[in-house]
């Protein structure tokens, strides 16, 4: 065996045709210190020629200090009869590089210790990645926390204005609502036909800003009310949103085809409103057919169930997509598609606060598939 | 401190006395094999704990060597260890994919040699952590 091999009194010519080439820190010294053999990548890496070093031990070759710890290391390797690892520094041309290294004792036939070998390897670069992942990834987590930090400050001074302005906003609309009423309820005959068409357009406008004010308030609710979730039974909640939906069609035919609804556990009410907003718009969006299709579809997928709300609609491009879930963004003109503009808004508020997904497929003339999912059951 | 017996096959004569001088100090002791005929042969009758392999050799290169390991009876459950040149993620996935339990890189140093194989060992013939002393970093 290779220990006893070396131990057995070997020539340092013999140690050095066998091991002088290595690609790794080699050395090794006798039980009174003295270097027997080292390999080139030691000479390479202490920076000491082998004539310099065989021969000599630790004390002749380093700082007192260091020397003493080198000889009470290979003591403690002695003692322990089995390999000890050690960590140290050395200066190299280029700096401090950071050694790891494993020394053994040699043994004899009778499993005594005859000299003290080392190999080491320069971790120096790996140490200095790993220590810098470290630093980054530490940097990272507080950029990533103060941020967030940031976020829901914002969030929730964002959430506060909305409210306190669309709370404001309805006293003088209710105000500009109510006179017009008034005006035309008491003061029928002092106006004329025009002045009666630009009050019911006032009175319009006036309620058509009202639900969006509605809209605006519901959405800045939604950041602060808690969930109650409970086991709702979404073909229910379908039914419902389909009855005044088809309820409110003036003549036009639309097809709906419900597929099978499995329970899931949600805020019954938020919920609704999802169904009813993404209903309207492909209620809405297929106007132009004469016969719509609108399909309400459910599968279990990966342990969560995902709806679809799928049309033949006006669809969208797809291009777009991104913006479909923005407050206030619309892809089409408001004259051809009325709308606040907070529906699908609205919906991504309620699927995120349920820890779910919302997304949407569409083909430009062709109609647009809306889906989503509730996260887990928890 | 157990110790593994381990097959080492490997045509360089510098990397397999690196390898040997490297499994000596962590407790192991080494089989020697030069070739893939050879390895195949050492391995039936030693019946070794674990096998390091070189993926390059002439005649019969690591991969077929390996595959044949493989095929016989005794050989068939031994963890093989592949030492390879080859750096590229890529080729450390052929090299899993070809049946090698694990890999190390060369040039061989003492570090990951000492983790790979107690990553591949049996619990009680790894060398297992190597305490280190209190005072053993110096200034």
């Amino acid at each position: 065996m290779v220990v006893r091999l070396l131990a057995a009194g070997n020539a340092p010519a013999e140690l050095d045709a066998q091991f002088g080439r290595a690609k790794a820190p080699i050395d090794v010294k006798d039980l009174d210190g003295r270097y027997v053999f080292v390999s080139d990548e030691w000479t390479r890496a202490y920076g000491m020629s082998r004539d310099a070093v065989l021969g000599r031990t630790d004390f002749d070759l380093f700082r007192a200090d260091e020397a003493e710890e080198r000889r009470a290391r290979d003591q403690d390797v002695i003692a322990a009869g089995k390999a000890l690892r050690f960590d140290e520094t050395v200066q190299m041309d280029d700096g401090p590089h950071a050694l790891m290294s494993i020394r053994f004792p040699l043994l004899n036939d009778f499993a005594e210790a005859t000299a003290v070998c080392g190999i080491a390897t320069d971790v120096t670069i790996r140490k200095r990645a790993q220590d810098r992942i470290a630093a980054l990834k530490e940097e990272l987590e507080l950029r990533v926390a103060e941020r967030a930090e940031q976020l829901e400050v914002a969030n929730r001074e964002l959430e506060a204005f909305t409210y306190s302005v669309s709370h404001d906003l309805r006293a003088p609309l209710r105000a500009i609502d109510g006179y017009s009423r008034l005006l035309l309820e008491d003061h029928a005959d002092a106006l004329d036909d025009e002045a009666r068409r630009y009050l019911e357009t006032v009175r319009a406008s006036t309620q058509e800003m009202g639900e969006l004010i509605d809209g605006l308030l519901r959405f800045s609710r939604l950041g602060n009310e808690p969930l109650t979730r409970c086991a709702v039974e979404p073909s229910e909640l379908v039914a419902s949103v389909l009855d005044e939906l088809l309820a409110g069609l003036d003549g036009r035919q639309v097809d709906v085809d419900v597929g099978e609804l499995p329970l899931v556990e949600a805020d019954p009410l938020l919920l609704r409103q999802v169904f009813a907003n993404l209903l309207a718009n492909a209620f809405k969006y297929t106007r132009s057919r004469p016969v719509a299709h609108v399909a309400v579809e459910a599968v279990e997928q990966d342990g969560e169930t995902r709806f679809a709300v799928r049309d033949d609609g006006i669809g969208f491009d797809m291009r777009f997509a991104d913006k479909l879930f923005g407050v206030f963004q619309r892809l089409n003109r408001v004259e051809e598609y009325e709308g606040s503009g907070l529906g699908l808004a609205l919906v991504e508020r309620i699927v995120h606060r349920h820890g779910g997904r919302v997304w949407a497929e569409a083909v430009e003339g062709e109609g647009a598939t809306f889906y989503f999912t509730l996260g887990g059951k928890t | 401190m157990a110790g593994a017996r381990i097959l080492v096959v490997e045509d360089n004569h510098d990397n397999l006395r690196l390898m040997k001088l490297m499994l000596a100090a962590l407790g192991h002791e080494p089989i020697l094999a030069t070739s893939g005929e050879e390895g195949i042969e050492a391995g039936i009758r030693e019946r070794p704990d674990l096998i390091l392999m070189d993926l390059q050799m002439p005649h019969m290169d690591g991969f077929e060597t390996a595959h044949r390991m493989r095929q016989e009876p005794e050989l068939e459950t031994t963890p093989i260890v592949a030492v390879t040149a080859l750096a590229m993620a890529g080729d450390r996935e052929d090299v899993l994919r070809a049946g090698f339990d694990s890999y190390v890189d060369k040039p061989i140093n003492i570090e990951t040699f000492w983790e790979a194989l107690d990553a591949a060992l049996p619990e009680d013939k790894r060398t297992g952590p190597i305490v280190l002393p209190a005072n053993g970093t110096a200034a």
